[in-house]
């Protein structure tokens, strides 16, 4: 059975199981296939630089080092912020204790993020409660250093909790212009197919 | 901040900036005694111990072959640190294949597979000369939108000038007026999704906005899923 998040509201408790909501779930998904001149079928995989090593997909690992490049085990690591500064406190998953619904927060606030993950949850109790609020909470999926701000919010598709970061999106004055630099964005992700029928 | 050419309810257009400042904050690990871990990618399998590799070498003796000895690890390239790796194809014989055919195959949610077509490419089309983006007109108030779609992207779209100060006030303060979010397009027609950048994904763009006296937030916000259940 999967894993369930229990949400309190006004007294009342809810329990859902998040399932993460993904653009292929909704409208499939493109995969790219490469064929030789003879017709077959060709796998994907890495050359090294000076073409002496043909690495195949699957066959790298990202490993943690220390400065003298010395193997590491992730859990003797301390995380600190970015500045190297500060240990980052070790927060418990959002799913080992129930989560309070009592902020609730603007349109304005839920949309000036920027998202990590959004979840669909099905409990028309709970929606039935949400209605058309919004409620803002701290959330972590496996828990330790990595945490987000969360909101749930009701839409006709069904009840959904986004996580993510905070965007600053500040009034700027007649005084504030500012300039063009011609910079191309890198590309981040790969190409994947647009329903567009969904206007 | 970036270009983009952006036209207004008059059909007026004018090239502004756009960018964000947004940054998700990276952890810095550290061993017991304060030094800094690197990532590094590192080998761990070559064309000599995938699977192909090692049933063409041993066959039904494979597994024998595993428990007497490491046959899957190459012990040469093991643990090698690589950098400035290329991707490349190879053919069924592990070999580089060269002047590939890419197709894509395009399959539906439910994993049926739809159509198989030439690989498609995309190429930005935010600042296009004479193809400013268009204000379609089509208004979404902000409340419907922010529950229909996922913005999975989102962008502060800023004045260069004095002029570019009205134009982009004069926006922000119509749309913060009525609430709503518009949907901007782009191409000839202006209902085209927008690249953001060549090879990039397509997107619906929105632009929403607000207005304090004589300040203004333009945000050009991007989406390319619908809040659909999945259950």
């Amino acid at each position: 059975m999967a894993k369930e998040l229990i949400f309190k509201l006004s007294g009342a408790e809810y329990n859902a199981a998040p399932v993460k909501v993904e653009r292929k779930k909704i409208y499939g998904w493109t995969d790219t296939v490469a064929t030789d001149k003879n017709g077959d079928v060709c796998g994907s995989a890495y050359l090294s630089p000076d073409d002496a090593l043909i690495i195949p997909s699957g066959g790298l690992k990202q490993a943690v080092v220390n400065e003298e490049g010395r193997w590491i085990e992730k859990s003797e690591l301390i995380a600190y912020d970015e500045e190297g500064s500060k240990v980052l406190p070790t927060l418990p998953s959002s799913f080992d204790a129930p989560i309070e619904l009592k902020i609730k927060a603007t349109a304005e606030e839920f949309l000036d993020n920027d998202w990590e993950s959004v979840y669909q949850l099905v409990n028309p109790d709970l929606a039935t409660a949400v209605g058309d609020d919004i409620y803002k909470f701290d959330f972590s999926y496996r828990g330790g250093t990595n945490h987000n701000d969360a909101y749930l919010v009701n839409t006709p598709g069904g009840l959904f909790l986004f996580a993510g970061d905070k965007q600053e999106f500040p009034l700027v004055s007649l005084a504030e212009e500012t300039t063009i630099d011609d910079t191309e964005e890198p590309v981040e992700e790969e190409i994947d197919e647009l329903d567009f029928s969904m206007f | 901040m970036r270009k983009i050419n952006l036209s207004n309810d008059t059909k007026r257009d004018a090239e502004v900036a756009f960018g964000t400042t947004f940054h998700r904050p990276t952890p810095v690990y550290k061993t017991s005694d304060g030094k800094k871990s690197v990532n590094e990618r590192r080998v761990r399998a070559t064309m000599k111990t995938t699977d192909e590799a090692l049933l063409a070498q041993y066959g039904e003796g494979l597994a024998d072959a595993l428990i007497a000895g490491d046959p899957e690890v190459d012990m040469e390239q093991f643990g090698l640190k690589v950098e400035g790796l290329k991707k490349v194809f190879v053919t069924p014989a592990q070999k580089v294949a060269y002047g590939v055919t890419l197709s894509e195959h395009v399959f539906l949610a439910d994993g049926t597979e739809k159509e198989v077509r030439p690989e498609q490419t995309t190429s930005a089309n935010i600042a296009l000369d004479g193809l400013p983006l268009r204000w379609t007109g089509k208004l979404i108030p902000r409340q419907k939108a922010m529950r229909m779609f996922m913005f999975k992207k989102s962008y502060q779209v800023q004045h260069v000038n004095g002029l570019t100060y009205d134009f982009l006030f004069d926006m922000a303060k119509k749309l913060a007026d009525a609430d709503a979010m518009m949907l901007v397009g782009g191409g000839q027609k202006g209902i085209e999704p927008l690249v953001m950048a060549n090879g990039g994904t397509p997107y619906r763009a929105f632009l929403e906005g607000r207005v304090d006296g004589d300040k203004y937030a333009l945000i050009l916000r991007l989406t390319n899923m619908e809040l659909k259940s999945i259950e």
